[in-house]
């Protein structure tokens, strides 16, 4: 009997918060919306199970959560800590992603860095609830709509927010189907929700070759602290595009992200212990993600109607909410708002410039703002 | 004097954080249109360049990459497949004509 009530002790029940409880129901929540609303099911299920794996209470001196040094669980989450599987995954990204929109269409760019507002202006709102710089700096960057970025810059500036950071993250991106339209459908008239634009033209195979190089080059020049992510990215597109390396552009673009995908999805969950997560502080980055991912939709709409006073051709101002770089899920968005004022104008091609842009100009706002920060 | 000075720290914080907003915002913006004048420009470059060196419509890859010269047997079974049942089928159909004449 002494045994039992011994054993029993060790048992969750006995040790189970509230906060643990809580943080079980969300993750439960999580994987519901992945099979039920099809919402980020790649990033919801691993987040999901890693949060009830995560906040399973142990007994004393078991030490198996990420934050116990020798768990196994540790030694995954250190792809996290040490900022290992973001570049991973960028470089998946790379192999999969097909700039052919956006080198025919160059102007279309300047969405995605316009969409960059979202990242600066939740920087200053983070600093001023009381956030230090390096913390602002980490959750402004959730407004660039980034997982891997926020997750990146999260772990070399403020590693205690991260589990927030990265759940806040994943979760507005799974949220692009509602955050967006109604901020695009207030900012924009019907007329301008029915321009349609002129199809992209045919992009050589030579374009293709170099654009990964040069804007490599380009975009690292001016920020040194992007060169890993976006080395990344540029490299997997290398291996795509050049066509003498297919077989390791399929890895990179399938087996590979996959693998890195379970892992950072999962290790991420189990990084939500209640004692960590459920804090002000959670709340508040919560508050300032969803706030950083509104003005950076309204900032891209904002600056394609900006474009628009001086263009000939003018743009489909929706077409500047994918400028925000949750691929390919706001430029989906873009076409579905489209389709709904104009069912025969597709958008889609046309929004995945700015979308693809945006991931540039989030890795380069992340460069940026780890550069300046942690001189501090 | 205490609540003073961190009135001035605090402004001096803000300008910093507004300074560092628009210098981080002016980066990126210079970043993207940089890449946007250079895809711009690439096709004129490309133009030039394709008079010293044309541009194939083949894909790159010729001999010399062994990666190319790796059949893809589940193709190549595919095709073998397909033609055989294609023909298989011709014959079926001219038998059974026969038959009927018969």
């Amino acid at each position: 009997m002494d045994t039992f009530l011994q054993f029993f002790g060790t048992t969750g029940f006995t040790s189970m918060t509230w906060g643990n409880a809580i943080m079980i129901v969300i993750g439960i929540v999580f994987i519901m919306l992945a099979i039920m609303k099809d919402y980020e099911p790649l990033l919801l299920v691993p987040i999901g199970m890693g949060a009830i794996v995560g906040n399973i209470p142990t007994g004393p001196g078991m030490g198996l959560s990420v934050y116990d040094s020798g768990s196994v669980l540790y030694y995954l989450y250190l792809g996290v800590s040490q900022g290992v599987y973001p570049p991973l995954i960028f470089l998946g990204i790379g192999a999969m992603t097909d700039f052919s929109t956006m080198l025919s269409n160059p102007k279309l760019v300047l969405l995605g860095a316009a969409a960059q507002v979202g990242v600066f202006l939740t920087f200053i709102g983070a600093l001023e609830l009381g956030f230090t710089s390096d913390q602002a700096g980490a959750i402004g960057i959730i407004g660039g709509a980034d997982g891997p970025t926020a997750i990146f810059l999260a772990a070399k500036l403020a590693p205690d927010l991260l589990g927030a950071i990265a759940i806040a993250a994943y979760s507005y991106m799974a949220l692009v189907p509602v955050i967006q339209p109604p901020i695009m459908r207030l900012l924009t008239t019907r007329e301008e929700r029915l321009i349609r634009m002129a199809p992209p033209r045919k992009v050589s195979k030579r374009e293709k070759m170099i654009f990964p190089v040069a804007a490599f080059l380009i975009s690292t020049l001016i920020a040194p602290g992007a060169a890993v992510l976006l080395g990344m990215l540029f490299f997997g597109n290398l291996l795509k595009e050049s066509l003498v390396t297919e077989r390791l552009a399929r890895t990179a673009r399938t087996a590979m992200i996959d693998v890195v995908t379970i892992l950072l999805g999962f290790s991420v969950g189990a990084s939500t212990q209640a004692e960590a997560f459920l804090t002000s502080q959670s709340l508040q980055i919560f508050g300032l993600g969803a706030l950083s991912f509104a003005i950076a939709t309204a900032g891209g709409v904002l600056f394609a109607k900006f474009m628009n006073l001086f263009l000939k051709e003018k743009i489909n101002p929706l077409v500047g909410a994918a400028g925000v770089s949750a691929v390919p899920d706001s430029a989906r968005v873009v076409q579905m708002v489209g389709q709904q004022e104009d069912p025969h104008n597709f958008l889609l091609m046309h929004a995945m410039a700015p979308n693809v842009a945006g991931v540039v100009g989030s890795a380069i706002a992340a460069g940026v703002l780890w550069s300046v920060l942690s001189l501090n | 004097m205490n609540l003073l000075i961190l009135a001035q720290q605090s402004d001096v914080d803000r300008w910093w954080a507004l300074g560092l907003a628009l210098t981080g915002l002016l980066i990126v913006f210079t970043a993207l249109i940089l890449i946007s004048l250079f895809i711009a420009l690439m096709p004129r470059i490309l133009g030039v360049l394709a008079r010293i060196w044309p541009e194939t419509d083949e894909p790159q890859v010729t001999a010399g990459h062994p990666e190319s010269q790796v059949p893809d047997n589940a193709a190549v079974l595919a095709a073998i497949g397909f033609v055989l049942h294609t023909e298989m089928q011709k014959q079926l159909a001219a038998d059974q004509q026969t038959t009927r004449r018969n």
